[in-house]
């Protein structure tokens, strides 16, 4: 069974759409938690406070993560090898034939998103970049708002989800279409939700490093 | 009229090939784009200096997918829904610069100028594209009722030629839309039914072992189709697939 996974294109894309599909059910939750520091210091910290209190769900939603991505990256990439072997020379005339940027671009915007991972866990998760968060570990907020006061994190955290949102925009929907999901009327409602989806997605987290930059959050 | 064409030439397939540039006058604007090349095919055998120029062509009504032309970066060229040989040259302003390249993909590859060798397809046919009846006399044009809807949705499909102007849009040098086409109308009917799942599982082996690409979605293949076959077929593809490799995983290798 592994090996015929290995070997089709369809099986593949159906690993790729599963892992990112969860990934995205993931992010929404992920989202919602950090809204909540426009409720303030409190909401933010005892919501933090809760999960850490839970270390068996905590840890089973980081290893399904880490499944999900590890799956989806080896599969992308083992994709994108063979799609680029598939090509010979390109074309002296490019023209985009209805592709939309965003599709073009799911190789380039995935290792962004992949880079952006690993900064964004040596920050808040392991605080690598920032040693000084081990003092005070359950002060998420204070760890938010010193962070984002500084332009360049605030601008790369920005930039990042612009890079998850094109990603999304093509990959929402592309997924159930990997899947086979197909309906008259049901299939136009996905597509809309899914746009929908990546611009809440992308709007909602990069809120965060905007108002803290712009001092609305302090 | 007047055009100005940027021709890839290629002796061979292992020659390096080119683009090479002539201007061809007293054109029609009636006249088909493969009309056209005629033209300056009967051009260049009066010069005696080149070669003509080799592209494929069969029937010239837009039935056989034979013609095979990417027009400015556009597989059959700017109109939408016709095939190179349908394409004429009022689409086209006078003394326009056109450049015209064969499709490009690893599997399809170049045998002399614009003509490349798509026997893949024929391949990926013979794996499983096809329904197992006695021959003989044809059977009673209606002695197996299909609902109408059934044969409207196999018959879109079965609009298409395999001409591979998917393959030659896609940016993954898929084949997917070809091989949809082919399993999504064998399947709606009553004939194909019997081998559904083995169809399907080894059409797209095929495809695979073939060497082209995966679907990445960008759904520029529907936009060149010249028999306008939705991408949507894509999706019932896959759905038969996932559902072929739950019931009959001993047939996936
Ligand atoms: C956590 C972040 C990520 C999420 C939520 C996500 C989500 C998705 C989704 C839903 C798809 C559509 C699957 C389909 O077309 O069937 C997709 C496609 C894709 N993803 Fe991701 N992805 C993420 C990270 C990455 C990373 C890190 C990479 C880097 C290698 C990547 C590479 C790709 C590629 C190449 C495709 C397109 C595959 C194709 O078109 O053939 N993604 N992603
Ligand atoms: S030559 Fe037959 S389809 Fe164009």
């Amino acid at each position: 069974m592994m090996r015929a996974v290995l070997h089709s294109s369809v099986l593949l894309k159906a690993v790729m759409a599963v892992s990112g599909l969860l990934m995205v059910g993931f992010l929404l939750g992920h989202m919602a938690g950090n809204l909540l520091i426009f409720l303030g210091q409190d909401a933010l910290n005892s919501y933090a406070a809760k999960l850490h209190s839970m270390p068996s769900i905590l840890w089973t939603v980081r290893i399904g993560l880490l499944v999900c991505l590890l799956a989806h990256v080896f599969s992308g990439i083992k994709l994108a090898i063979k799609n680029r072997q598939s090509r010979s020379t390109p074309y002296k005339v490019k023209h985009p034939n209805a592709s939309t940027l965003a599709s073009r671009s799911m190789a380039i915007t995935g290792c962004l998103i992949l880079l952006y991972i690993c900064y964004h866990l040596a920050h808040f998760t392991v605080k690598w970049t920032h040693p000084e968060f081990q003092q005070n570990p359950g002060d998420v907020y204070g760890m938010v708002v010193t962070s984002f006061q500084h332009p360049l994190i605030a601008f790369t955290y920005v930039l990042s989800m612009a890079m998850v949102g094109a990603h999304l925009y093509h990959g929402i929907k592309s997924a159930f279409d990997s899947l086979g999901f197909y309906h008259p009327f049901y299939s136009v409602l996905v597509c809309r939700i899914a746009k929908v989806t990546c611009v809440l997605l992308a709007l909602g987290f990069s809120s965060v490093p905007v108002c803290v930059y712009f001092g609305l959050i302090s | 009229m007047k055009l100005i064409f940027e021709i890839w030439r290629q002796e061979s397939p292992d020659h390096k090939g080119q683009f090479k540039t002539y201007e061809v006058n007293n054109l029609d604007t009636n006249m088909s784009f493969l009309e056209a090349l005629d033209v300056l095919n009967e051009q260049l055998l009066r010069e005696k200096k080149e070669e003509p120029v080799a592209f494929d062509y069969d029937c010239r009504e837009g039935i056989c997918g034979m013609c095979s032309l990417v027009i400015n970066g556009e597989p059959h060229g700017p109109l939408q829904g016709v095939t190179t040989c349908q394409l004429h040259l009022r689409s086209f302003k006078d003394s326009e610069r056109i450049t015209v390249e064969p499709w490009r993909a690893k599997s399809f590859p170049i045998v002399r100028d614009l003509v490349t060798d798509r026997s893949a397809f024929d391949r990926i046919i013979s794996s499983g594209g096809y329904i197992s009846v006695n021959t003989g006399s044809a059977g009673d044009a209606n002695a197996i009722p299909i609902e109408k809807a059934k044969a409207d949705q196999a018959f879109d499909v079965a609009a298409c030629i395999g001409c591979g102007a998917c393959v030659a849009t896609c940016k993954n040098s898929s084949a997917m839309l070809f091989v949809a086409a082919k399993v999504t109308h064998l399947s709606a009917l009553k004939q194909g039914e019997v081998e559904k799942e083995e169809r399907v599982l080894k059409m797209m082996t095929s495809h695979d072992m073939e060497g082209f690409g995966s679907c990445s979605q960008t759904k520029s293949c529907e936009a060149v189709c010249p028999k306008n076959i939705s991408t949507a077929a894509i999706t019932a593809l896959n759905r038969e697939y996932l559902r072929a490799a739950v019931k009959k995983p001993q047939a996936l290798s």
